[in-house]
């Protein structure tokens, strides 16, 4: 559910993007910032740490008509259209980096890295607090293993579109945080690989 | 002018008629079908162990999940083991409808799926007495609503603000959703009393059969007379945010931000109305315009020939074409944010939906106002919580990789709240 409608809201969001003046743009992008339906909740990251991690994102919001950990206008919306859907077909397409796919434009890109990197953020630490990774070498090969695995995949092609799409004045320990997420998830995935291929 | 009659309602019939219709015709049907029910009733106040944990592991889970094949099966096995009373008094326990909601819930969702097992009419007649219970309580209570909802909307055709028309228009559309969908709950129900029948025609006398059925049939009228008068409040409704939007354009400087600001939303009325505009404004179909007489419908057909023509000389073709695709993008955004695809807690659709265009696009959005609420501030995020909440999930990403297939296995420590696992089945996902 969901993946069908997303799609063909980024259909009509990038025909208008692609033909709409600036004001006209300002203006659709003031009237959807207006409405509540249209607001995006960011900063998820509250619901599993106390203080922001080094991966999330900092976007400039001073000129937001967004309350705090709002997001308002066209670019939250079309931003979060992009990362749920190609969040969908890397669980369930069989493109390798659907991230790189269904990319960000230029008016939502802000949008798209704030959203991107909070919902790393939020896997890696689910990843980090599930006991089921701590002994994997224990874990049964069962159905749940496949779907750790699924959580895994996600979790790392979102790390590394994250990565990719790194700010290029981004804090040297932040780019090291995300390093060291991607380097841990990888290893994971080696484990759980071995694992299969001893079957 | 818009005329609508005043003494419509005192034409429908009473709700207290309908209400005893109800509880003598469930009377009439446990007295009927094999006294099975007050049997067992008097039997088993308590459910035995094994009933119970599967209503723990097996029904409880299904409901949770919809996954409304495994709780019409489990509800009507466990019914027919356990017997309605101890069953019922356990279910209160864990706090889960009542055997005959849960029953009815699955069979009516079920056929809307256009899955099998509604074709599969239960052979106990038990089970069908149990399903008709829950449909009628739901009928019920549609009823009382609609003829609420009917009052309200008529009080706020008179907004000004262009906002709260919009709002009422938007609860007004899902009135008249609910109201289909209690219309072919009906036509169920009277399917499924037909099949009741053949199963215990002895027991059952015909004067009582044909009551049943007029009752339903009476329901059914009821309720659809009652559509009709919203979806004709819902013309009006249309009628005046075009009017209010129409006039608010041509009164800003189109070149200003306002101005602009206003051309959109005149070009989105327009492209969310613009056929039933039409419809109104030929004056052809006059099925919709129950409760309002000849004379107000010319002159609402004249005032939307009028309102379209200002409306059009405001709006370029090209600002229009420009419009609709950010109408369409807006417009299918708040499906894929809001909607809820009838399965696994509403994170899929029907399995058949891949194969089924218009399975593929049916979806449950919220009735209300769309309000949303922060996931983190309300406490619904990471676990989502039983309440509802709007959207239900602040990402879908962060629930979905946890389903690989339908058919799932509940497992014991989940992180984000139940966590899947995957079945042969394939997830067939859209």
């Amino acid at each position: 559910m969901g993946a069908y409608e997303y799609l063909l809201a980024l259909k009509g969001f990038d025909a208008f993007l692609s033909v709409a003046s600036s004001e006209e743009f300002a203006a659709l992008d003031e009237l959807v910032a207006e409405r509540d339906e249209f607001v995006v909740y960011r900063n998820l990251f509250r619901a599993v740490a106390e203080t922001p991690p080094p991966l999330a994102a900092r976007v400039d919001t001073s000129s937001d008509l967004a309350r705090e950990h709002e997001g308002r206008g066209l670019q939250w919306v079309v931003a979060l259209a992009r990362v749920e859907l190609a969040a969908m077909m890397a669980l369930f397409g069989s493109n390798k980096d659907p991230f790189a796919q269904f990319g960000p434009g230029q008016v939502e890109a802000n949008a798209w890295f704030d959203l991107m990197a909070d919902g790393a953020s939020v896997h890696f630490a689910a990843l980090e607090a599930d006991p089921w990774f701590q002994d994997l070498n224990r874990a049964p090969l069962d159905n749940n293993f496949f779907t750790q695995q699924k959580h895994l995949l996600l979790t790392g092609q979102m790390l590394t579109a994250v990565a990719r799409s790194m700010p290029s004045d981004a804090p040297v320990n932040t780019r090291k945080r995300i390093e060291d997420a991607l380097k841990k998830v990888e290893q994971t995935a080696k484990v759980m690989n071995a694992r299969l291929g001893q079957r | 002018m818009i005329c609508i009659k005043r003494n419509d309602l005192s034409k429908l019939p009473r709700l207290q008629t309908f209400a005893q219709g109800f509880i003598l015709v469930l009377l009439g049907l446990f007295v009927m079908v094999d006294g099975a029910f007050a049997q067992r009733a008097a039997q088993d106040k308590d459910l035995s162990p094994a009933l119970r944990r599967q209503v723990d592991n097996g029904l409880k889970t299904a409901w949770e999940n919809q996954a409304w094949g495994g709780v019409f099966e489990q509800a009507a096995g466990i019914l027919q083991r356990g017997g309605p009373s101890a069953v019922n008094s356990y279910l209160k326990s864990v706090q889960m409808p009542a055997a005959e909601e849960l029953l009815a819930t699955a069979w009516l969702r079920l056929g809307q799926n256009d899955m099998p097992v509604p074709l599969r009419l239960p052979a106990q007649g038990e089970t069908c007495v149990a399903i008709l219970e829950g449909v009628r309580k739901t009928l019920r209570q549609a009823a009382e609503d609609s003829e609420t909802s009917l009052a309200g909307f008529r009080n706020r055709l008179r907004e000004t603000d262009l906002d709260a028309l919009e709002d009422v228009q938007w609860e007004l559309l899902g009135a008249v959703r609910s109201g289909e969908q209690h219309a072919i709950a009906c036509d169920a129900a009277l399917h499924l009393l037909g099949q009741a029948n053949k199963v215990n025609k002895r027991v059952l006398a015909d004067e009582q059969r044909v009551a049943i059925r007029e009752d339903l049939q009476e329901t059914r009228k009821f309720l659809e007379e009652i559509n009709g008068r919203i979806s004709a409040i819902g013309d009006e409704l249309r009628v005046a945010r075009l009017d209010l939007v129409v006039t608010e354009m041509e009164r800003t400087n189109p070149a200003s931000r306002d101005g602009l600001k206003m051309r959109f939303r005149a070009a989105f009325a327009l492209e969310q109305d613009g056929p039933d505009l039409k419809r109104i404004s030929e004056n052809v179909d006059k099925s919709g315009q129950d409760g309002m007489d000849v004379r107000g419908q010319a002159q609402l057909a004249d005032q939307v020939r009028q309102l379209l023509t200002r409306a059009e000389s405001g709006l370029d073709p090209e600002f229009r074409s420009l419009a609709k695709n950010a109408y369409e993008g807006l417009a299918w955004w708040k499906r894929g944010r809001y909607g809820e695809g009838g399965e696994f807690q509403g994170l899929l659709k029907p399995e058949g939906a891949l194969g089924n265009s218009a399975q593929l696009v049916m979806l449950e959005m919220p009735r209300e106002r769309i309000r949303p609420v922060d996931p983190v501030a309300s406490g619904t995020f990471p676990k989502p919580s039983g309440e509802v909440v709007v959207p239900r999930y602040a990402r879908r990403h962060f629930f979905l990789w946890q389903i690989t297939a339908r058919g799932m296995v509940k497992t014991a420590k989940p992180v984000f709240g139940t966590k899947y696992v995957e079945s042969t089945e394939p997830l067939g996902f859209c």
